[in-house]
């Protein structure tokens, strides 16, 4: 069973992802906070991290450049899934190293593709 | 009976107020509208690798992530003296405007203290001053802008009052200029097409 990582600090944006990943038969670990991202990113080694941008404290971009530098997690693909939709957004992502970019509200099937 | 006298003249259009920040050699204005807050950032932005040395980084400002830019090394690549490297609370520490709403706000790191100014629009010499620009900074300006004496501004530098929409647009059309095609197109198909995305 595939597992993956999901943070947002929205409770409401991270019950949905989780019931959309849950249905598609995935194992979801939730963190609503970039630390905590950190932090479980290194205990439980997800195959995948679905991240949200705008965060308080560590944000998305943020995080995914500590996962980058951390020898532990650098190897886990990062897909933003963000209510951004600006292209230098999308630039940004890019450049830090995310695998993928999925704009809020998003369904299952805009997940399916790095499940 | 007084019969009521009409004013001398026509009561005159209140002046919007603009904050006039020191980008480099220039004095550039933003409408309040626009302009949200003066900041001083508390931590460095995240650097984003391999884009225009314009680009700061992203910083985290209350939960959202915003762009920082260097307007002076925009107008002027490799003129002005490099950004100073990042050097902590107790060091230097980067100074911005805050401005625009939702997902396109923008930070400019300025030089100096910010001025709020009133400002009606002023276009008399705008061709003139307009001309003696650098190029991309040309179809940006909306006016001109009377600087008083003692701001610590160069005597008769004009403050130009820019088109801060305009200004996000030019931005976002220069690092997609910038920055290569085809390292960008796997993110973007990926998203339209539900397809994996391939690693940059």
């Amino acid at each position: 069973m595939k597992k993956v990582l999901v943070v947002d600090d929205s409770p409401v944006d991270l019950k949905h992802l989780e019931r959309l990943l849950s249905d598609s038969g995935v194992l979801v670990l939730t963190a609503a906070t970039g630390a905590e991202a950190l932090d479980k990113a290194r205990q439980e080694q997800p195959q995948l991290i679905l991240m949200d941008v705008n965060m308080p404290g560590l944000d998305g971009f943020s995080t995914a450049r500590k996962l980058a530098a951390d020898p532990a997690t650098k190897a886990i693909p990062v897909v933003f899934v963000t209510a951004k939709d600006q292209k230098a957004d999308r630039v940004f992502a890019q450049m830090l190293g995310a695998k993928g970019f999925v704009t809020k509200p998003c369904s299952a099937a805009d997940l399916s593709a790095y499940l | 009976m007084s019969t009521p006298t009409a004013p001398a003249s026509a009561p005159t259009e209140a002046p919007e107020r603009v904050q006039v920040v020191g980008c480099g050699p220039h004095l550039l204005g933003f409408a309040y509208g626009w302009a949200r807050a003066v900041l001083e950032l508390t931590e460095a932005p995240t650097p984003v690798p391999n884009t225009p040395a314009w680009l700061l980084g992203v910083a985290n400002l209350d939960g959202q992530v915003v762009p920082v830019v260097d307007l002076a090394e925009w107008l002027a690549p490799g003129v002005q003296p490099q950004p100073n490297a990042w050097q902590g609370a107790t060091g230097t520490t980067w100074r911005v405007l805050l401005g625009g709403a939702g997902e396109t706000q923008l930070a400019l790191r300025f030089n100096g203290l910010p001025l709020p100014l009133p400002w009606r629009l002023q276009t008399r010499n705008l061709p003139a001053v307009r001309s003696s620009l650098p190029a991309a900074l040309q179809p940006l300006v909306l006016g001109l802008l009377n600087i008083p004496a003692g701001w610590g501004f160069r005597p008769g530098l004009p403050g130009l009052v820019l088109n801060p929409n305009a200004l996000y647009e030019a931005l976002e059309a220069d690092l997609l200029r910038w920055v290569h095609p085809d390292t960008l197109d796997p993110l973007a198909s990926a998203s339209a097409s539900h397809t994996p995305a391939t690693p940059a």
